[in-house]
């Protein structure tokens, strides 16, 4: 019988712990276990066929850290054919009448993937790509992936499963005491993330016993369409008597394993400190209860590496705010390619309260499958809400959602042919949540009617893509109320049809409808409400837009969806009674514009972000912004500057200082945008060497650099010295900054500077960081070390001071 | 085999806090930053530690700890006398990187004060586990000794996690370039001496690093 088969109608017996019986049985502490499947192979098959006898369906094959991180490309080869050869040699000896399985078992790489480690994604892909290549030619039955700590990487190593064969894949994490895994995520996050890209059955092992492990497995029982696994350690190892032993008896292990085939759970064995005897008790308990029924869970979610977000329970925000359209500053950060600029958007709409944040980088000028692909994986590396990949251009697409670090929502899909040719399968690959318009070739039906027609179509196709309408999101199109005073009721009825006709989920973009028309906020929020009671599921909505979070408050309030109206009265405290200006977060009342000047240089020195701002608006009016930046903010400064050289001033205060400038230097930026802006005083390009991960200190010396009118070209951190020289190079920089903080990267700080001497002779360089001196940097030919980020600022100035008069 | 060991949150040193950001006072802002980076920080800290209990031997060059060995003088001088030590690794999780990151991209005074109170977090985690594992056996620790200090190679950092199975037990990583992720971690060994009593010893005073700005007075 094959696998797929046997699963769906038999409770699945998994097999128990490996490595603490190799080591009873010698395996010394440091030594590979993989190698044993060459040099001790009779120790493996002997284990491996205990475990059959003992009532095993599925056998695990010893390859738990057989990757190419640790094996030569032939070691490897030979480990995985041996390993599989013993597991067959098991199931060949075995006595037990039984169904047998060999599973490919593929544990994590031991390494964390970038940005929080140095492994790159398609690194890791391609990792797991060669080891599941290998044991799907030496005939293993199915994958086991298992004991993944990292929802990323656990991605990863499914995608690669997946590429590279056909055989069934099981998924299983390490989730710890607070029910997450390490980075993070949630049950419900991975049941989205795994269920969404096909996996044949999930769930937790290792980590915990069976009791602590209990309310995971009762979380993935929830959520999961697909056999939920059960696989726990016998409780925690503990010394006794020199020797280490674990906790949980095979008696106590098999009781609360029994429970939970009782209650659903489909495929059980053991992680470390379960023995044969374990299995053996655990398939005696469990002889006479039937397999539950994996029932399909009708539950929409989206993900992102920590949560998950639920359609249905209340109306989910989704952040408009990262999009060029209509923002010239905006547009103006993707040119230069100022990510930072994105993440704070990303930021501030999540303390504004939104699910879910849109991405959009479409314009016309830039790359955008590699530009959407940077955004996602810098965003998904701070914000910890689910991402919307908002895309009209098919590869764009793809790259994003590859890289995408959980289950995203798709933007979108409409009822033409061709866009759901294209869309259907990176959905079905990748996992998503739809958003479908209801347009087609011949355009947006006049009538609700001919909407909800197009949604039936294309639920239909995608059926046959094997998408279920949970995963299908219908926006019926918001149209303007000013070109037909009927595009409201037309639009509102259209949800209504399809939430009780269809009984799928709908999203608006809400803000559309009072185009054209005076007191838009007004208009947006009515028509917000209105939307909602028809059974709207979620909104593309602005977050700083008072009308529409009023709304959603009361809205949540009124129908019984926020507990002794908390939320509603933590709202009422901050939203201000009339609209602020559409799209700015609304700051503290301005000044009268008298003393402003004073106002925004003592703003700077107490370092006070908003007021800053609201001071550097109050100047614009009357002065020229380039006054303010010459007399007000750099001599304010300055001033700080000074302090912190003469130690009054400590580094978290010159910081904070600094930010306040930079907030007024947004505003001073945004009047200027697309109409030039004030003078750089030339290119200082910065970057963390090759092998440093940590980039704290180099964000300082960016930031203050900022502050006193320098370009920073910031690339980031782990950057190879060929691509430091290339931009130094292509920019004519003047001024390269490097930080390393590890005495093991310096040698890659010194071969970048030897690449700047060979490609950019006329530039300097500094360099900092945790391990340097002046010996050391002097050592490495750097130009110049600086001992904290103002000597940085000061020695710039000096270069570029000098080089204006050359 | 490794065992593992979780804990509540230590008492908090502000001052040390203070003073890995680079504060040798406070005022009111700074006050009202670190507050908040405390609490946003509490919400991701998680405490936990992997170990391994071993006895030491050393003929005063080479030091071997049950499965791991090190050339280190510094070290074996450390452990002279020690009937037996204690190979640890300690981190408080990933998700004050992720924070880190985050402020780094919109606010670095926020960042670097999360890195302080990240520092001040698994360096206090460190003192709790030390404490915890003297009182256990009755017996006194030395002061802790990492890796990179003194003669000890940064390049052991390779031996020690797959001695302790950082990975799997506690979730830290090693990467090419030996650093630790997640960053807030650290490995070290410390030795256990018969007698109880008297704290650990001044624990700059064995270092050689004199130029170093977080050397205490003594």
């Amino acid at each position: 019988m094959n696998f797929r088969d046997f699963l769906k109608n038999n409770t699945v017996y998994l097999d128990g712990g490996t490595g603490t019986l190799l080591q009873e049985r010698g395996l010394r502490p440091g030594e590979l276990p993989e190698t044993w499947n060459v040099t001790r192979p009779e120790v493996i098959t002997e284990l491996h066929k205990a475990y059959f006898d003992a009532g095993s369906n599925v056998v695990c094959t010893n390859t738990f850290g057989a990757n190419a991180l640790k094996f030569s490309p032939d070691e490897l080869e030979e480990i995985v054919r041996s390993a599989v050869e013993n597991a067959k040699a098991a199931r060949e000896r075995s006595v037990s009448p039984r169904e047998k399985f060999i599973a490919l078992d593929i544990g994590p790489s031991g390494k964390l993937l970038k940005p929080l480690g140095d492994l790159d994604f398609e690194d890791a892909v391609g990792l797991f790509k060669t080891t599941v290549g290998l044991g799907a030619k030496y005939g293993a039955d199915l994958v086991f992936i298992e004991t993944m700590s990292d929802s990323y990487e656990t991605k990863a190593a499914l995608l690669a499963a997946k590429e590279s064969c056909d055989l069934p894949v099981m998924v299983s994490c390490a989730y710890g005491e607070s029910g997450k895994l390490m980075t993070g995520g949630t049950p419900a996050a991975m049941v989205a993330l795994l269920e969404g890209m096909g996996a044949d059955a999930l769930g937790a092992n290792c980590s915990l016993g069976p009791g602590q492990l209990m309310p995971t497995a009762r979380e993935l029982l929830e959520y999961a369409s697909v056999p939920v696994i059960f696989k726990p350690n016998a409780g925690l190892p503990v010394p006794a008597d020199g020797k280490t032993v674990f906790d949980v008896t095979a008696d106590e292990f098999s009781d609360i394993a029994a429970e939970l085939v009782r209650e659903g759970v489909r495929a059980v064995g053991g992680c470390c400190g379960t023995t044969p005897e374990y299995i053996k008790l655990l398939c005696e308990k469990t002889r006479d209860i039937s397999p539950v029924t994996v029932a399909p869970k009708d539950i929409t979610l989206v993900s992102s590496y920590a949560s998950a977000v639920r359609f249905g329970d209340r109306p989910v925000l989704i952040g408009e705010r990262i999009n060029p359209t209509g923002k010239k500053r905006f547009k103006q950060a993707l040119i230069e390619n100022d990510l930072d600029y994105i993440l704070s958007e990303g930021v501030a709409q999540q303390e504004k309260g939104v699910d879910i944040l849109d991405v959009n980088v479409g314009l016309p000028e830039i790359d955008e499958p590699a530009v959407l692909k940077n955004t996602v994986e810098a965003l998904q590396a701070v914000v910890d809400l689910p991402l919307q990949i908002d895309t009209s251009d098919p590869a764009a697409m793809e790259a994003a959602l590859r890289r995408y670090n959980g289950k995203a929502m798709i933007n979108s899909v409409n009822g033409k042919v061709e866009s759901m040719r294209s869309v259907f399968p990176l959905v079905k690959k990748y996992g998503g949540v739809v958003v479908a318009l209801t347009l087609d070739e011949k355009g947006i039906p006049e009538t609700a009617r001919g909407r909800l027609d197009i949604a039936r179509r294309i639920l239909s196709t995608a059926a046959e893509y094997g998408i279920e309408k949970k995963d299908i999101v219908f926006d019926p199109l918001t149209l303007t109320v000013s070109a037909d005073p009927a595009a409201a009721l037309i639009t509102l009825e259209a949800v209504r049809l399809i939430t009780s006709e269809l009984g799928a989920r709908t999203s608006l973009g809400v803000s559309n409808v009072s185009f054209g028309l005076p007191g838009r906020g007004a208009l947006n929020g009515t028509f917000f409400a209105l939307a909602l009671e028809n059974g709207l599921s979620a909104a593309i909505i602005n977050p700083y837009s008072a009308e529409i979070m009023k709304t959603f408050c009361a809205y949540k309030a009124l129908k019984g969806l926020d507990e002794n109206f908390a939320g509603y009265i933590a709202a009422a405290r901050d939203l201000p009674e009339a609209s602020p200006a559409a799209g700015a977060p609304p700051a503290s009342s301005g000044g009268t514009g008298e003393g402003s000047d004073e106002e925004l240089g003592r703003a700077i020195v107490k370092g006070l972000k908003d007021r800053a701002a609201v001071c550097a608006k109050e100047m614009l009016r009357s002065a020229d912004p380039l006054d303010i930046v010459n007399g007000v903010i750099v001599p304010a400064l300055d001033r700080v500057g000074a302090g912190f050289e003469s130690k009054t001033i400590y580094l978290p205060q010159l910081l904070m200082s600094a930010e306040a400038a930079k907030s007024a230097f947004e505003v001073i930026k945004d009047s200027l945008a697309g109409g030039g802006k004030p003078a750089d005083k030339g290119t200082f390009v910065i970057a963390t060497v090759r092998g440093d991960i940590h980039d704290i200190g180099k964000n300082i010396v960016k930031l203050l650099l900022q502050n006193y009118g320098f370009d920073v070209v910031d690339l980031g951190k782990d950057v190879p010295p060929e691509t430091v020289a290339e931009t130094a190079e292509k920019l004519r920089a003047p001024l390269v900054g490097l930080s390393a903080l590890m005495t093991t990267t310096v040698p890659a700080m010194e071969e970048t500077i030897r690449l700047i001497r060979e490609r950019a002779p006329w530039c300097r360089v500094i360099v900092g960081g945790a391990v340097l001196t002046k010996e050391y940097a002097d050592m490495i030919g750097a130009d110049k070390y600086a001992k904290d980020a103002m000597e940085a600022v000061r020695y710039a100035e000096e270069v570029i001071g000098t080089s204006a008069l050359e | 085999m490794a065992f593992v060991k979780t804990y509540s949150a230590p008492p908090f040193d502000e001052k040390e806090a203070l003073r890995y950001a680079g504060c040798a006072g406070e005022d009111a802002d700074t006050r009202k930053l670190l507050d908040a980076c405390v609490s946003e920080a509490a919400g991701v800290l998680s405490y936990k530690v992997c170990y391994l209990p071993v006895v030491p031997r050393s003929d005063g060059r080479r030091c071997k700890l049950g499965a791991f060995s090190a050339v280190s003088r510094d070290l074996s001088r450390l452990l002279d006398g020690c009937a037996s030590a204690v190979i640890f690794a300690a981190t408080v999780g990933v998700g004050i990187d992720r924070l880190i990151a985050k402020y780094g991209a919109v606010s670095p005074a926020k960042a670097l004060m999360l890195d302080a109170v990240g520092t001040e977090r698994v360096e206090a985690l460190c003192g709790v586990f030390c404490r915890d594992i003297s009182n256990e056996l009755d017996m006194r620790p030395t002061a802790r000794f990492s890796p990179g200090y003194g003669d000890l190679d940064l390049s052991v950092q390779k031996e020690i996690f797959s001695a302790l199975n950082c990975q799997k037990l506690i979730g830290l990583t090693l990467t090419d370039s030996l650093l630790m992720s997640p960053s807030k971690s650290v490995t070290a060994v410390f030795g256990l001496r018969g007698e109880k009593g008297g704290g650990p010893s001044e624990k700059c005073a064995g270092c050689a690093g004199r130029e170093c700005p977080f050397r205490g007075e003594k």
